[in-house]
């Protein structure tokens, strides 16, 4: 009777030489694309991703690979193949990918209320905003308000958020709260449907007072504010009467917590060329007033910002080498002890290293448009998101999917420009996508390639979209590859 | 500036040869033919890049990217029945599938 053994003998760890005359794997499906000169990034159809060297890669394609090696090992334990030991891949990979599409079948989630385009501030970039005090011609009236909320509350998503915007969504308070008592007052009475609501007012915080945060800390209304970087920069990105603009705000950040608390209060900054010499002090800035993070954003290509030269003013590699260096320095800081993070890298990273998706719309696919997050705008008009509202002020009415008091449900969701955009830019069917590893963590956005193409699709080699987007998948992953506290630390981002 | 290049129809697919142009077409148009038992090339530079150099490292690209492109048509024809039976098994109770939601009454 022979010994029994916990080890295999080592021809069970040769299988797979290359002096073997069959290859005993099977490729699973996935997808590769350049990382460096020598180096690729392959991703599995559940969007996890290794890096190996080109030729390692190209002896796996071709049955080559020897099942000794370090690369072969780790394909096998990222499902990038199936052999002997690991029959189990297929399905492994199947339950990744539906836990990936889960909140396809939610469908709308966020819904967008434009209760005003008035604005006391007159940013130059804004898309948007009018000084105007005429509220007949630029509010949101009731009937609207409670027909955009009838739309919203039949969202087959448990989880419904509804975000006041403006202008300055402030200027329209009323609104607020009688939209806000009404969706309560919808979900009492409907207990088959309850919705777990949740409310977000965009504001600059300018007018903010006492009676308006009593009622947010009553219904549990989260604020959404601006914060550009230093004073100077600040205010000069927001001029507003009385050149105030910083000191509103960072007053408001600080009335706001108080009451609300300071998880409640959040912050975003706009880019401007102003913005690109100094990304550290507006870091600073952010870390100086207790936030946890800040999402370095581009400017978007639409309204007043191309009308008057802003967007143009700098071009992507521009943007781009500021947001790299924003991020090596938030890395430093976390380096020093100080936890902060920049909350895009953390989006794209929770899609690269885990199974779930943060349903950011512009990096969904099918896009995110109408799907994710859709507008009810001051008119009654409804956008397919914000940038399509955007658009409709340029005079581009494309995205325009129907109007609150004209077109039912129905009407509004299976209208056939939405249908046809979702359609034609879904990321796996579009040329370049198709093949490119980075597509699991990228998005379709068809509205951006329509205002800048005139094109739902775009063609991907001129599109700044893929340009953007795509150096910055390469540049977090190389960061992780070559240094172990950044892996850690995104690990961390990403959870 | 017009160069040609020639691919073995054997050993390289028309489709790889498209989508390597595609990917460069910021820099390059170019027209595909088939004769013989070869694919043509004939590329016109459209970039800014005009040197020697310049276009003798845009070439090396574009055959390069041919060859990436042709091991991806490989890949996705030997993965094909597993992607197949992935993504029927993902969502196969999402009752996203109408007819299959139908069948098993799961979304009635």
């Amino acid at each position: 009777m022979g010994r029994m053994s916990k080890f295999q003998p080592m021809t069970f760890y040769n299988r797979g030489q290359s002096n073997q005359p069959l290859a005993n794997y099977q490729l699973l499906p996935f997808k590769f694309s350049e990382l460096d000169h020598s180096r690729y990034v392959m991703t599995n159809i559940a969007g996890e991703y290794l890096v190996a060297s080109k030729e390692d890669v190209h002896a796996f394609a071709n049955h080559n690979l020897p099942s000794t090696s370090a690369t072969y090992i780790n394909l096998r334990a990222r499902h990038f193949l199936t052999d002997a030991h690991s029959k189990m891949a297929p399905d492994l990979l199947a339950i990744k990918l539906r836990t990936r599409n889960e909140r396809l079948a939610d469908f709308t989630g966020l819904h967008i209320f434009v209760v005003t385009l008035r604005c006391e501030h007159s940013c130059p970039y804004c898309q948007v905003s009018r000084q105007s005090e005429d509220k007949d011609s630029f509010d949101m009236t009731i009937d609207q308000a409670n027909a955009a909320l009838a739309l919203a509350m039949r969202s087959p998503s448990k989880n419904i958020k509804l975000e006041f915007q403006g202008g300055e969504s402030l200027l329209n308070f009323d609104l607020i709260k009688h939209i806000v008592v009404e969706a309560k007052r919808f979900n009492a009475e409907n207990s088959d449907s309850q919705k777990n609501l949740g409310f977000v007012i965009a504001t600059n915080l300018a007018v903010i007072n006492d009676e308006i945060l009593g009622f947010c800390k009553e219904h549990d209304i989260v604020i959404s504010t601006s914060l550009d970087g230093p004073k100077d920069l600040h205010n000069k990105n927001r001029p507003r009467p009385g050149h105030d603009s910083y000191q509103r705000a960072i007053e408001g950040i600080k009335q706001s917590r108080n009451v609300l608390g300071r998880d409640k209060v959040s912050a975003l900054m706009t880019t401007t060329e102003a913005s690109l010499n100094q990304v550290e002090a507006i870091i600073d800035e952010y870390v100086e007033n207790n936030f946890n993070g800040i999402f370095l954003r581009p400017l978007s290509p639409y309204g007043f910002a191309i009308k008057t030269k802003f967007y143009r003013a700098y071009n992507t590699q521009r943007w781009l080498d500021f947001y790299v260096k924003g991020l090596d320095y938030i890395i430093e800081l976390n380096r020093q002890g100080i936890e902060f993070r920049e909350h895009y890298a953390a989006t794209i990273l929770t899609k690269m290293l885990t199974s779930t998706d943060p349903g950011y719309v512009d990096l969904m696919s099918p896009a995110g448009i109408a799907t994710g997050a859709i507008v009810y705008n001051y008119d009654g008009a409804v956008y397919a998101s914000d940038e399509a509202r955007m658009l409709a002020e340029m005079g581009d009415k494309k995205f325009k999917l129907g109007h609150v008091l004209e077109n039912s449900y129905e009407e509004i969701f299976l209208n056939e420009t939405l249908l046809e955009a979702l359609e034609d830019s879904f990321a796996q069917s579009v040329p370049m996508c198709t093949d490119c590893a980075f597509e699991p963590y990228c998005g379709a956005d068809p509205v951006f390639h329509w205002g800048q193409h005139g094109d739902l699709v775009g063609r991907k080699p001129d599109s700044e979209f893929c340009q953007r987007n795509m150096s910055i998948f390469k540049y977090l992953i190389d960061s992780m590859e070559s240094d172990k506290f950044v892996r850690t630390l995104f690990l961390r981002w990403a959870n | 500036m017009t160069f040609t290049l020639q691919f073995d129809a054997n050993i390289y697919s028309g489709l790889a040869i498209e989508k390597a142009c595609y990917r460069l077409s910021d820099v390059l148009a170019g027209v595909i033919s088939k004769k013989d038992n070869n694919y043509v090339v004939d590329i016109t530079f459209t970039g800014k890049e005009k040197s020697e150099e310049g276009i003798q490292s845009t070439l090396s690209r574009l055959k390069n990217e041919v060859l990436d492109q042709n091991l991806r048509e490989k890949i996705k024809l030997e993965t094909e029945p597993s992607r197949n039976l992935i993504l029927a098994y993902a969502f196969s109770r999402t009752g996203l599938i109408a007819n299959e939601a139908t069948a098993d009454g799961a979304n009635e």
